[in-house]
């Protein structure tokens, strides 16, 4: 076991070097510079071509990486032309609200599509089932930011039960941490909703079939610990699967409901330096991505490794 | 009987285990239902979401009514700084020039300027020497006072950062003539030199002049953020809000209750004010009528009749002129027959109604500088403009000796005004045999592009009002364009050093009529409104090109 997670940390090192050398160029290679951004539109050119000498953005592209990324493996991750802090703080800044989202988020997919998901496989065919099936489609089908400014419209503007946007820290109080999170949650946790319940139902109706199964219920087991002990667990595989690629997924930073919702996430905190051009953010951020993708899957195999002792990850 | 024992026991035994676990679930259901019950209930007894923080009122004025203590902002853009000196973005002027930073000068209601930090101004007759006598006792929000090397050191640091400052003054500096005065001597004549100082971009602010160590070595930025407005900087959590706070030492100037645009007596109603950065406009808008912001700037065009309701002020602005810039460097648009051409052959009215979707939102109007400007405004010109005459435009086309090659026209797809405006442009200029390429980019690449002057013929944009001619960017050299043409630029250097203001409006007239009647540096489309919208419980919101955040008050 300890082979296998020694490895798969090893693994990291060739990811990230392709991954840094495939982002420094395609942003260097892009046009568009930040010291106009900076400058704005009414700038001479000499004003810029000056600037530009002093943010040692004229030093030929080879260099520029190098002194980047040794940089990077001595802790200096760049400096961003537009916001304060080291590359490390505007980060965690930015990620912070992208986890509470997520996590909570994940949370609401998953208190509704576990037990949906399990009526649905217990009761195929029936009328719940029917009724659950549509609601995982709605979920998958509808957009975001659809759900989003339908959410917005009823719950803030109409009813005014919660906020239109915005975002508070932890810091400022737990309640008013998930208040804030509430609508971006449920417009994200939806389509999430939709694909674990439809996981969950196919995974199910799979283990529920088998033999073993049958075997408990000839022997008069209750049919609660029926599915939660016995299918379930041999169900989960897939399941944690699914719920190891949504949280990536969200992770990744759910740009346009961070938009929506204006949250200093991952998500806008991309879009804003990719537009305004802030090379040092935009590497940083594909990077520490790139790095969480693989750590992430590593733990759900990790997992695997619990759910289901069958399973040998040294093999 | 033992069988039966056993599954008796075994029944028993799965009967507890299964009773424990739906304990435990209902349980943690009951837990997740109570927090999200709670933590919704809890916005319910604090009203509106802006009441989330801490919001005492005050009441400042005598009237009775009470104030809320913060007030909220949405700003539509990020500002990329606050250094005023080095950037033109005008959400960055809108956050800090009269709320942070002051200046001598500033801006009054119909584009003039008035003192502000200058008690008193003087100037001798030929516009070679200003003299600016500081109020004093203003303090600084670092306590210090305001003295005249600060202003120096300020003002010096302007004209080193603004190229157009300083060739009006001819490389001229200022100096401290005592600790309340200073002056500059142009080596030439530079009788707009207080309307220079008090424009709306890049414009000059006056700060501590250890203010200058704060100086960022990489950007060249100022990295602290110290004036002597009514308001202090006190914190930017990026991509979220700039927090000002009222500055308590705050040295009021005029009389109060009198406004005359950024010019007048300040009074800070609410101790903190909130500029959220809220790029989605729809956000802005449900954010406005939700009551988390007070105050929703630069609306959706398209949102417009929502707030057609009397609980809520509007405020339109005319913001800018767009219109399309050409070459003259190289390329297609080299030909000033091929850009009469193509102005013959715009029909402005739908070009605007293109870019803007409703006539709510422009006006047509030839004039370089805009109505309001009531000394600059002139008409000379207008009857090439709006021509829309295709049989004319294909006359002139031909006589540019014309043979279908490509006409590349740059936009920008951040701006989608300008991207439907090109949309129509590029119609219209089909419509007359023309072979138009339309190249779309994001902003950061578009101004890349505009820089190289083998990248296009003509690009889309728009200009801020200018308080003089002289600072129209599409009749300046240097600016993309490039424009080359000796009348214009010898007119223009003849208003910056006429000694006055009747020589230099008529030689104003003059050079705009040549610029429509002969060279055609560009094809202004119209002048563009955008709006913004003050929420139900604001009260006498100074507006001017921005809300002030002065004598912004806001009902609890």
């Amino acid at each position: 076991m300890k082979k296998y997670i020694i490895k798969r940390i090893l693994y990291i090192i060739p990811v990230f070097f392709v991954i840094s050398v495939v982002v420094f160029l395609l942003i260097h290679l892009t046009p568009g510079d930040p010291a106009r951004i900076i400058l704005g539109d009414r700038a001479t050119e000499a004003k810029v071509l000056e600037l530009r000498e002093t943010m040692g953005l004229n030093k030929p592209i080879v260099v520029q990486y190098v002194d980047w990324i040794c940089g990077f493996f001595k802790g200096d991750w760049g400096q961003s032309v537009f916001m304060k802090g080291t590359m490390q703080e505007i980060l965690l800044e930015h990620i912070k609200p992208t986890v509470s989202l997520s996590i909570y988020a994940l949370l609401l997919a998953l208190i509704f599509s576990i037990p949906l998901g399990t009526i649905a496989a217990k009761h195929r065919g029936s009328m719940a089932d029917h009724a659950i099936s549509v609601f995982s489609m709605f979920g998958i089908s509808i957009p975001s930011f659809l759900m989003g400014l339908l959410l917005v419209l009823l719950m803030a503007v109409k009813l005014n039960i919660l906020p239109s946007s915005g975002y508070k820290p932890i810091e400022s109080g737990l309640l008013l941490h998930i208040k804030y999170l509430t609508l971006p949650a449920i417009s994200l946790g939806l389509m999430e909703a939709g694909l674990i319940t439809r996981m969950t139902r196919s995974a199910l109706l799979e283990v529920l079939n088998a033999d073993y199964i049958k075997m408990a219920k000839a022997k008069g087991v209750h049919p609660f610990v029926l599915t939660f002990k016995h299918a379930f667990r041999n169900a989960l595989l897939p399941i944690i699967t699914v719920i190891g690629y949504s949280f990536i997924d969200l992770l990744s930073g759910a740009v346009v409901v961070e938009s929506i919702f204006n949250i200093p996430g991952v998500g806008q905190l991309i879009i804003n330096s990719i537009v305004r051009r802030d090379y040092q953010v935009i590497q940083a951020i594909v990077l520490v991505i790139a790095i969480m993708n693989v750590v992430i899957n590593l733990l759900v195999d990790l997992i695997y490794g619990i759910a289901d002792p069958r399973v040998r990850l040294d093999k | 009987m033992r069988n039966a024992k056993f599954k008796k026991r075994l029944g028993g035994d799965t009967m507890k285990r299964t009773n424990t676990w739906k304990k435990i679930v209902s349980v943690l259901l009951t837990v997740v239902i109570c927090i999200t019950i709670v933590g919704c209930g809890s916005s319910s007894q604090s009203g509106s979401s802006s009441g989330d923080s801490e919001s005492n009122t005050v009441s400042t004025d005598g009237s009775g009514e009470t104030y809320k203590d913060e007030i909220h902002i949405a700003l539509n853009a990020a500002p990329p700084t606050l250094d005023l000196n080095n950037t033109t973005a005008t959400v960055a002027r809108q956050v800090a020039k009269g709320s942070i930073f002051e200046g001598l000068v500033t801006l009054t209601d119909d584009y003039g300027y008035a003192p502000e930090l200058a008690e008193s101004i003087d100037t001798n007759d030929d516009y070679t020497e200003y003299v600016y006598h500081l109020r004093e006792g203003v303090k600084f929000h670092n306590g210090q006072e305001m003295k005249a090397e600060d202003v120096v050191a300020s003002l010096n640091h302007w004209l080193d950062c603004y190229q157009d400052a300083s060739d009006m003054v001819g490389g001229a500096r200022f100096e401290a003539v005592d600790d309340y005065t200073v002056k500059i001597n142009p080596t030439k004549s530079a009788m707009f030199f207080n309307e220079l100082m008090a424009i709306t971009s890049q414009g000059p602010i006056v700060f501590p002049a250890s203010s200058l160590d704060s100086i960022d070595p990489e950007t060249g930025l100022l990295t602290e953020y110290i004036g002597t407005g009514p308001y202090k900087f006190e914190e930017w959590a990026e991509d979220q809000y700039i927090l000002l706070t009222k500055y308590d030492e705050y040295l009021p100037y005029g009389t109060q209750g009198e406004l005359d645009g950024w010019s007048g007596y300040k009074e800070a109603y609410a101790s903190k004010v909130y500029y959220d950065i809220v790029p989605d406009g729809a956000t802005r808008v449900a954010g406005l009528q939700s009551g988390e912001y007070d105050f929703g700037m630069v609306l959706p065009n398209d949102n417009y009749d929502l707030f057609s309701s009397d609980e809520y002020t509007v405020y339109k602005d005319v913001t800018e002129q767009p219109g399309l810039i050409y070459n003259k460097k190289q390329g297609l648009a080299t030909n000033q027959t091929l850009r009469q051409a193509i102005n013959t052959a715009l029909d402005m009215d739908q070009v605007m109604q293109a870019g803007y979707t409703s006539s709510d939102f422009y006006r047509l109007d030839s004039s370089y500088m805009f109505k309001e400007q009531a000394s600059w405004y002139c008409t000379e010109g207008s009857d090439n403009y709006n021509v829309a005459d295709t049989d004319k435009a294909k006359e002139l086309l031909k006589e540019a000796g014309y043979n279908g090659e490509t006409f590349r026209i740059i936009v920008s797809s951040d701006y989608s005004t300008f991207y439907n405006a090109a949309i129509m442009v590029e119609s219209q200029l089909e419509a007359i045999g023309m072979d138009v390429e339309l190249i779309v980019s994001d902003w950061a690449t578009f101004l890349s592009n505009r820089a190289d002057e083998t990248a296009y013929d003509a690009f889309i944009t728009s200009f801020d009002p200018v308080l003089t001619p002289t600072m129209f960017l599409p009749l300046s050299p240097t600016w993309a364009g490039w424009l080359d043409d000796e009348f214009i630029i010898s007119g223009l250097d003849e208003i910056n050093t006429a000694t006055n203001m009747d020589d230099a409006v008529a030689k104003w007239a003059e050079v705009q009529k040549y610029c429509y009647d002969t060279y055609m540096p560009y094809s202004k489309f119209g002048d563009a409104f955008n709006y913004s919208v003050a929420g139900p419980n604001c009260k006498e919101v100074k507006y001017l090109m921005g809300p002030c955040a002065w004598n912004m008050k806001v009902v609890e």
